[in-house]
């Protein structure tokens, strides 16, 4: 008979393994995307996980299956609600507007069931400290609040002052941990040796680069490994390991 | 294009393997019982067990069921992923009653052990 420890390690493979097939497949929202539903869902499947993984008493198949309902289950909520408007109000709620030109609607808060002082700490979350300030705030299905500030105590933009900007896309990495990525390199219609070129009109040598990206107006990042000149300032006033 | 193709195996086609080998494997049971020599022999050996005990033949009863327990001893470490721990310990614990029961010649009792050990033997697969 093989020892409970043994069984414990194959069962904790299989369910680590299957979690991680099976969550890549649900796709990439973090847990602030993520509605009250699927939060609970997410505890839930891990909930099983667990259980396969360490309780002998229970059959791993029944558990396992039980895994994958669940997030076959999930994964078929999630293309409905893609497809079907109605049926994604329905399954992940709607938006509430809790404050309206400048005005908290009362009983838009009894419906979220939200008190006055859950409304006044998400806004100063959101760096508002004074209701005055609002136009619009609008508890989002995730839980998270959207504030729109009055137009006041907007900040200024260059489109407000009609300045024209030059266009700032994504910056393309090249190099990461000392390596060069090729890919990258063609995508930007570059070589190489043109790299090699900037190094060298740099003073610096590929080895010597630890992480080098280039942004859409041409300019060429690089970060060395060794950091010359600069001393570490330590905030820790704990002197332990960190 | 063989890129694509390998990419898009490694990437579909791989997951869903491990994921129906797992299945398979956690519900090896069935394929045990039904190919494995050890897993074939065991409901054999039980009506032949069951036999013997009504022809009172109680020394060919017991050799019987000590190579039903050794069979068993084999078997466990393959079942053990697609059973539970307590179904495992439900037979053993039966089988060892039963040898109790032969040693002292119990009929009944012996016959009845023998039909909680065709229970149990099913019990293993739920």
């Amino acid at each position: 008979m093989l020892p409970d420890y043994f069984l414990v390690i194959i069962r904790s493979i299989m369910a680590a393994f299957s979690l991680l097939i099976l969550t890549r497949a649900l796709g990439k929202k973090q847990i602030s995307q993520l509605n009250f539903f699927e939060y609970v869902l997410g505890i839930t499947v891990g909930s099983i996980a667990a259980s396969m993984s360490t309780n002998l008493a229970n059959r791993a198949l029944a558990e396992y299956v039980g895994l994958i309902t669940w997030v076959v289950l999930v994964f078929l909520l999630e293309v409905v609600a893609m497809k079907n408007r109605k049926l994604a109000k329905l399954i992940t709620g709607e938006p509430i507007i809790l404050i309206q030109n400048g005005k908290i609607m009362e009983d838009r808060l009894a419906l979220a069931r939200y008190s006055f002082d859950d409304l006044i700490e998400q806004l100063r979350e959101k760096d508002v400290f004074s209701l005055s300030d609002v136009e619009f705030a609008v508890l989002e299905t995730d839980g998270s609040l959207s504030v729109l500030k009055k137009s006041q105590v907007q900040p200024l933009t260059p489109k407000d002052l009609n300045i024209n900007t030059q266009y700032q896309g994504l910056s393309i990495e090249l190099i990461s941990e000392g390596q060069i990525i090729k890919q990258n390199l063609q995508q930007i219609e570059k070589d190489e040796e043109w790299l090699l070129e900037e190094f060298k009109s740099r003073g610096v040598s590929l080895d010597q680069v630890a992480y080098g990206a280039i942004d859409t107006s041409g300019r060429l990042y690089l970060d060395l490994y060794k950091d010359e000149g600069i001393k570490i300032i330590d905030t820790s006033d704990y002197e332990g390991p960190n | 294009m063989k890129k694509d193709i390998v990419l898009k195996v490694l990437f579909y086609f791989l997951p869903a393997a491990v994921i129906v080998i797992f299945l398979v494997i956690l519900n090896s049971f069935g394929f045990i019982k039904s190919y494995l020599p050890a897993g074939k022999q065991i409901p054999a050996a039980i009506d032949n067990i069951e036999n013997l005990i009504i022809e009172e033949a109680w020394g060919e009863a017991l050799q019987e069921e000590e190579k039903l327990q050794q069979n068993w001893n084999k078997l466990v470490p393959l079942i053990q992923i697609s059973t539970t721990e307590e179904n495992i310990k439900d037979f053993t614990r039966t089988l060892n009653t039963l040898e109790g029961y032969l040693r002292g010649k119990e009929k009944g009792l012996s016959l009845a052990e023998v039909q909680l050990l065709r229970f149990s033997w099913q019990q293993l697969e739920n």
